[in-house]
C-alpha cells in the first residue's frame, strides 16, 4: 500500500484545508477513502454518531498536482483509514503559506499520514514542518458498511458535494444562503430541542418549532427545486403534486452543528 | 507599597499575570529598589518565571527604603486561579520543525544538544513576549539542566526558568497525573553545532535547531525536586533565583539587534554552573538588503486558545509574531492536551 500527492496551488491548499475544517467540525473521527481519482472523506451512519452520516466527495485533480496510489490490491486499488480530521486540520492551519505541501502514508510507531510543508523562511533555506497523524488502516473485509449513499447524482458543477443525507427524496429543493438558515436555527434552538423541515416542489420550504409556550415557522419562497439525473428518469417525486409538503422532524441540535461547520462557501446547497 | 499603573501599561501588567498563571498558582510580589518583581513556581518546582517591572514602567513607584522605613521585611503573596487541563491519552499527532541558524539574530552551540521540556508552562510567556514584539532569548545546556526563556525591553525583562527532563531517552509515559497535577506537554529542543566559539564575527557553522515536542510523556518528574524527602520551597526558589541571575548575566551579554551585531561576554566573577548555549530568534523583524523592512513569515493563523466552540476560523496574517509561539499553538491545544512528537 503506497500513497503519495503533492499540493502547490496556494488557492486548492486553502480550499482543501476549508473542507476539512468543515468536516473536522462535525465529526471526530471519519473514514478517508483514497482511489485514484477520488478522496472521500466518511462517516457511516451509526448510533454512536447519534445517527448522522456524512459523505465528501473530491477529485483529486482539483486539488493536487501529483497522487500516485497503490491500493491493498490490484483489484481493489484503494485505501481506506480512519483518522481524526482535528489533526488533519490543526496539520493544514501551520501550511497555510506553504511553498508545497505534501502527503504521504507512511508507518512510524504506528501507520500515519505524514504531511510535510515547505514554508518561506527568512534564510535561503525553507523551513519545513512535518506532523505525523495517526491512523487506523480499515481491512477490505469492513469495506462495504462504508458504501457509498444510494442517492441519485446530482447534476453537479461544483467541486465538493457535502452532507448528502441518507434518504428516499420525496422533495429535493434548494436551500437558501446557509448563512441565513443557521441564523434562524440558532435563534430556533435556544426553543426547542426539535425543529421540523417542509419543502415542497414548488421552491416553498419552512422551518418550524413548536413548543408549550410557543410556535415559531420561517417561511422561505422561490427557492427552486434541483432535477435528478437526466431528463428521462425523474424519480418518485414527479408524481407529488406541487404544493403538498414533505415534512422531518430532526434534531435541532445536530442542524445547527451542521450550519455551523460549513467553511466551504457551497455554489449550491440541496437538502 | 504604592505603585500606580497608568492606562495602558495595565494591559501590559495584564498579560504578564498571565503568563505567570499559566506557570504557578501563586504569585510573589518583590518590591525592589530596581522595580517591582513578580515571581512564580510551579507545582512541581519545575519551572519558574519572573517578571521584572523598572521602576520607569510606572507612573509612580515608592522607593524600597521607604517602604522598609515603615513595614520591615516585605513579603508578599497571592494565590492566582489555578487551571486545570484535562488531558487526552489518546494517540497523539506528532510534529517536528526544523530552522536554520541564519533565522536566528544570534546563534551559537558548541556541542550537539538534545533536551525535553515541557511547553505548558513556556506558553503563556511565549504570548506576552508575541503581544510586544520582543526578541526572546534561550538558554540551554545539557539534558538534566534547566532552560531559560528570557525577554527584556526599557522597562522590563521577564524570564521563564524550566527543568529539562535529565535523562532524554526514558521518553515513555509514568504514571498518570493525579488529579491536582497538570498534565504535560514535552517538547524536545535540539541543537546541532560543531565549533565552540564564543567570536560572534567567525562564520558560524551551518547547525540546525531542530525544536521538537515530545510524544507520550504526560508527567515529567525531575530528579532533583522528586527525591529529596525535605523540600524547602524557599531554597528551591533561591537555587531558581541563582539560575535567574546567571541567566540574566550572559542574556545582557548577547542581546544584540540585527543591526549592529555587539555582542559582549558575560562578566562573571564566579564560574558559571552550567554550560549555556544561545539562541536568539530574530525573526520579528529584519532589514533587508536594500534597506526596506521584510514582513517575516505567518506559521500559522490565530491561536486557538481563546476559541469559543463554533467560531469560525480567521485567516490573520500578523506581520510581526514570535515563530516559536506560532509553531507551539499549532502542535498544541490546551483543550485537548495533545502531545506532539518528532524524530529528527
Amino acid at each position: 500500500m503506497k500513497f503519495r500527492a503533492k499540493l502547490v496551488d496556494v488557492g486548492c491548499l486553502n480550499h482543501f484545508t476549508r473542507v476539512v475544517n468543515t468536516i473536522s467540525k462535525l465529526t471526530k473521527t471519519c473514514t478517508l477513502r483514497l482511489t485514484t481519482d477520488n478522496l472521500f472523506f466518511m462517516l457511516s451512519d451509526k448510533v454512536a454518531n447519534g445517527g448522522v452520516s456524512m459523505w465528501c466527495e473530491l477529485s483529486q485533480a482539483n486539488f493536487f498536482d501529483e497522487f500516485q496510489l497503490e491500493g491493498v490490491s490490484a483489484e481493489a486499488n484503494e485505501i481506506y483509514l480512519e483518522f481524526q480530521p482535528e489533526n488533519l486540520s490543526r496539520a493544514l492551519r501551520t501550511a497555510q503559506n506553504a511553498k508545497s505541501l505534501k502527503i504521504k502514508l507512511t508507518k512510524k510507531h504506528c501507520p500515519c499520514l505524514t504531511l510535510a510543508a515547505e514554508l518561506p523562511s527568512l534564510s535561503s533555506v525553507s523551513r519545513v514542518v512535518t506532523h505525523d497523524i495517526p491512523v487506523d488502516v480499515i481491512p477490505r473485509r469492513l469495506w462495504q458498511d462504508l458504501k457509498e449513499p444510494s442517492v441519485p447524482e446530482f447534476d453537479v458543477s461544483h467541486r465538493v458535494q457535502l452532507c448528502r443525507l441518507i434518504t428516499e427524496a420525496e422533495v429535493s429543493i434548494y436551500l437558501p444562503p446557509l448563512k441565513t438558515m443557521k441564523n434562524v436555527v440558532d435563534r430556533m434552538k435556544n426553543l426547542s430541542h426539535h425543529l421540523v423541515v417542509e419543502a415542497n416542489l414548488s421552491g416553498e420550504m419552512n422551518l418550524k418549532i413548536e413548543t408549550d409556550l410557543v410556535s415559531v415557522s420561517t417561511h422561505f419562497k422561490d427557492l427552486g427545486n434541483p432535477s435528478w439525473g437526466d431528463d428521462s428518469s425523474q424519480g418518485p417525486s414527479q408524481d407529488r403534486a406541487a404544493e403538498v409538503m414533505a415534512c422531518a422532524r430532526v434534531d435541532i441540535k445536530k442542524l445547527q452543528q451542521f450550519l455551523a461547520s460549513q467553511q466551504v462557501n457551497p455554489s449550491k446547497a440541496m437538502c | 507599597m504604592k505603585c500606580v499603573i497608568e492606562g495602558n501599561s495595565v494591559k501590559v501588567f495584564g498579560k504578564a499575570l498571565h503568563a505567570l498563571s499559566r506557570v504557578g498558582d501563586e504569585l510573589w510580589l518583590d518590591p525592589l529598589e530596581k522595580g517591582l518583581a513578580l515571581r512564580t513556581v510551579n507545582m512541581a518546582h519545575s519551572a519558574y518565571a519572573c517578571f521584572l517591572f523598572s521602576p520607569l514602567f510606572f507612573q509612580q513607584y515608592k522607593s524600597v527604603a521607604e517602604l522598609l522605613q515603615n513595614r520591615g521585611n516585605l513579603k508578599c503573596k497571592l494565590t492566582m486561579k489555578p487551571v486545570y487541563l484535562e488531558a487526552e491519552l489518546m494517540k497523539a499527532m506528532h510534529t517536528e520543525m526544523s530552522l536554520n541558524p541564519e533565522e536566528f539574530d544570534y546563534f551559537q552551540v558548541g556541542v550537539d544538544s538534545d533536551i525535553t521540556f515541557c511547553l505548558k508552562e513556556l506558553r503563556g510567556f511565549l504570548s506576552f513576549a508575541e503581544s510586544y514584539c520582543l526578541p526572546m532569548a534561550i538558554h540551554f545546556g545539557s539534558p538534566g539542566k534547566p532552560v531559560c526563556f528570557s525577554v527584556e525591553d526599557m522597562v522590563l525583562e521577564a524570564s521563564v526558568v524550566l527543568a529539562t527532563l535529565a535523562d532524554p531517552e526514558s521518553r515513555t509515559p509514568s504514571q498518570n497525573p493525579g488529579p491536582q497535577e497538570e498534565a504535560r506537554i514535552p517538547i524536545v529542543l535540539r541543537c546541532d553545532g560543531e565549533m565552540d566559539s564564543h567570536d560572534p564575527t567567525a562564520s558560524q557553522p551551518p547547525g540546525r535547531a531542530d525544536v521538537t515536542p515530545q510524544q507520550g510523556s504526560v508527567e515529567e518528574r525531575i530528579a532533583s525536586s522528586q527525591g529529596s524527602p525535605v523540600f524547602s520551597g524557599l531554597a528551591r526558589m533561591r537555587d531558581l533565583l541563582q539560575l535567574h541571575k546567571v541567566c540574566s548575566l550572559g542574556n545582557r551579554g548577547v542581546v544584540s539587534s540585527r543591526a549592529e551585531q555587539k555582542f559582549e561576554e558575560p562578566a562573571c566573577a564566579t564560574p558559571m554552573p552550567w554550560k549555556f548555549r544561545s539562541l536568539l530568534f530574530g525573526a520579528v523583524s529584519g532589514l533587508q538588503a536594500d534597506g526596506g523592512v521584510s514582513s517575516p513569515p505567518s506559521l500559522v493563523c490565530c491561536s486557538d486558545t481563546e476559541e469559543e466552540a463554533g467560531e469560525k476560523n480567521q485567516d490573520c496574517h500578523r506581520t510581526e509574531r514570535s515563530d516559536l509561539r506560532c509553531f507551539i499553538e499549532a502542535c498544541t491545544s490546551r483543550e485537548k492536551g495533545w502531545c506532539t512528537h518528532c524524530e529528527s
